[in-house]
């Protein structure tokens, strides 16, 4: 009979170390379909994000005088770094549209009923983050797309008195609001998406993965039932590093094909950009009723989501068992989609300082 | 800065409405009282180079005009732009060289190869298989009718 082979050997070597076995726990079959990997998805997205992101840091100067022109000079000087940039830029977008797609999916299946309420909310902290690392990589190409978004931020912090403080440009002014900006998108965001990351992984071991609302539950209702196949936890991981890839290759032709512009040098007094189509829907409120839109329409969207798991309390899990569920999420989604469409039609309008 | 404000219109948009508004922050430059560190004339010769529509010589004119304004501009702090030189868009693609070339196919090549292996790895069963596996001896409620399988597994 034949001895283990030399993988196992080396994995044995490691786990004696490392205690790397502990990844073997068992995980319900239905947890390695594509739906339910999204959240593995979006983390991989958030690799290639840090990847890229390290290797940017190295030519681009974070002072006002030089940011626009450093990002130039990377994309046409420095080998690789269009392709580096591009890459960065379509695994935000990438990051985000995942994000979304799995907080989609948690909601649809009911994946953030009891016990994993908690869990829903440090997803929706996540998903808060996404956007606010989407919106302060907007500023860094220091644009006039790029500058613009700053003086929304000014305005906004101004808006939310006392709680805006940090925002305001008065806060440190003597430091460019840039410099303090990137401080925040390099390091404390993927900070605290790595800190909340981790935890929201360990709360999905804790309470483990939830049941498909198409199949039987356990007794108790919050669990898959224990004669449902499984397969180790590592086999999920192999699978999300799988559809990883295949996004990497996505995120790579698109890079190729589609790389992102450097917009004008910034000049003070003019609103003349359309924001990212991320915060699309955010500006047709802006356009309807000013600045503080942003706000309402922002502060109204997440207090939304948290509410979510306190709000519906049918134990119910699958869609059709969930009408008013269904038809509040889909108004939602609806009036989202169309607040972002009705942007595409409309031209940039002056709103900063008035 | 309203001569600055005339390069950013030109920066975005030489169309005859971008034109129009770089015209009219001229227009301002020229008649507010405060035109510290501009040198006139180039803003004047400017205007002749914008209704000729010599953009580019247009934006140089305008560049040149504010050049002692701009050298004597502290170093940027809080939200001050900290710009000298308005430079317009830099397109995201500049044609496909060998560079290009090599990263589309190695992208590709991921691609395929990430495909083929969640292909591989796919879940023994479908959730229609373990609907059907597990209905009869199941403990807890079965709906009435589950979505269809979302994607294949193997058989």
């Amino acid at each position: 009979m034949p001895g283990p082979s030399r993988t196992r050997k080396v994995v044995d070597v490691i786990d004696d170390r490392l205690g790397i076995r502990a990844l073997e726990y068992p995980v319900p079959a239905h947890a390695n379909n594509l739906a339910w990997s999204l959240g593995g998805v979006t983390a991989a997205a958030f690799g290639i994000l840090v990847a890229t992101g390290f290797l940017l840091v190295q030519f681009y100067s974070p002072v006002p005088e030089s940011a626009n022109q450093s990002v130039r000079d990377m994309v046409t000087e420095v080998w690789g770094m269009r392709f580096v940039r591009g890459l960065h830029f379509w695994s935000s977008q990438a990051m985000y549209v995942t994000a979304a797609l799995h907080l989609i999916r948690v909601f649809v299946t009911g994946s953030y009923k009891r016990p994993r309420e908690g869990n829903w909310l440090i997803g929706v902290a996540m998903f808060g983050l996404v956007l606010l690392a989407v919106f302060t990589g907007t500023v860094l190409k220091w644009d006039q797309e790029g500058f613009e978004a700053i003086g929304h931020n000014v305005e906004l912090g101004a808006l939310l008195g006392g709680v805006g403080t940090w925002f305001s440009a008065d806060f440190a002014d003597r430091i460019p609001i840039l410099l303090r900006l990137y401080g925040a998108h390099v390091v404390f965001i993927p900070g605290v998406l790595l800190v909340l990351m981790t935890l929201h992984g360990l709360l999905v071991k804790r309470h483990k993965i939830s049941p498909h609302p198409a199949l039987p539950t356990s007794v108790s209702g919050d669990q898959a039932p224990e004669d449902e196949p499984t397969e180790p936890f590592t086999h999920h991981l192999r699978r999300i590093g799988a559809f990883g890839l295949a996004l990497l290759g996505v995120l790579g032709v698109l890079s190729v094909l589609w790389p992102p512009a450097v917009g004008p040098a910034p000049v003070e007094g003019l609103e003349i950009t359309k924001p990212p189509w991320n915060f699309w829907w955010m500006f047709t409120l802006e356009n309807w009723i000013g600045l503080p839109g942003i706000l309402y329409g922002g502060a109204a969207f997440f207090l939304l989501l948290m509410a979510v798991p306190f709000v519906d309390r049918n134990p119910k899990r699958y869609w059709r068992d969930r009408p008013v569920a269904m038809a509040l999420g889909l108004l939602v989604l609806l009036t989202l989609t169309v607040l972002t469409i009705l942007m595409a039609f409309t031209t940039a309008k002056t709103h900063l300082g008035m | 800065m309203l001569v600055q404000q005339a390069l950013g219109h030109l920066a975005h948009d030489t169309s005859p409405a971008g034109v129009d508004l770089a015209m009219e922050k001229v227009d301002d430059a020229l008649a507010t009282q405060d035109q510290e560190g501009v040198e006139v004339p180039k803003v004047e010769e400017a205007v002749g180079a914008l209704e000729a529509g010599q953009f580019d010589q247009a934006r140089v004119l305008l560049q040149d005009s504010i050049k002692q304004a701009l050298d004597d501009q502290p170093v940027a702090t809080g939200n001050q732009t900290g710009t000298t030189l308005v430079v317009p868009e830099l397109p995201g693609r500049s044609g496909m060289g060998g560079q290009g070339w090599g990263f589309l196919v190695l992208s590709v090549v991921v691609l395929l190869l990430g495909v083929a292996l969640a292909y591989r790895f796919r879940p023994q069963d479908t959730v229609g298989d373990l609907r059907r596996t597990l209905a009869p001896g199941g403990t807890g409620e079965v709906p009435a009718e589950g979505p269809g399988d979302d994607e294949g597994g193997r058989s």
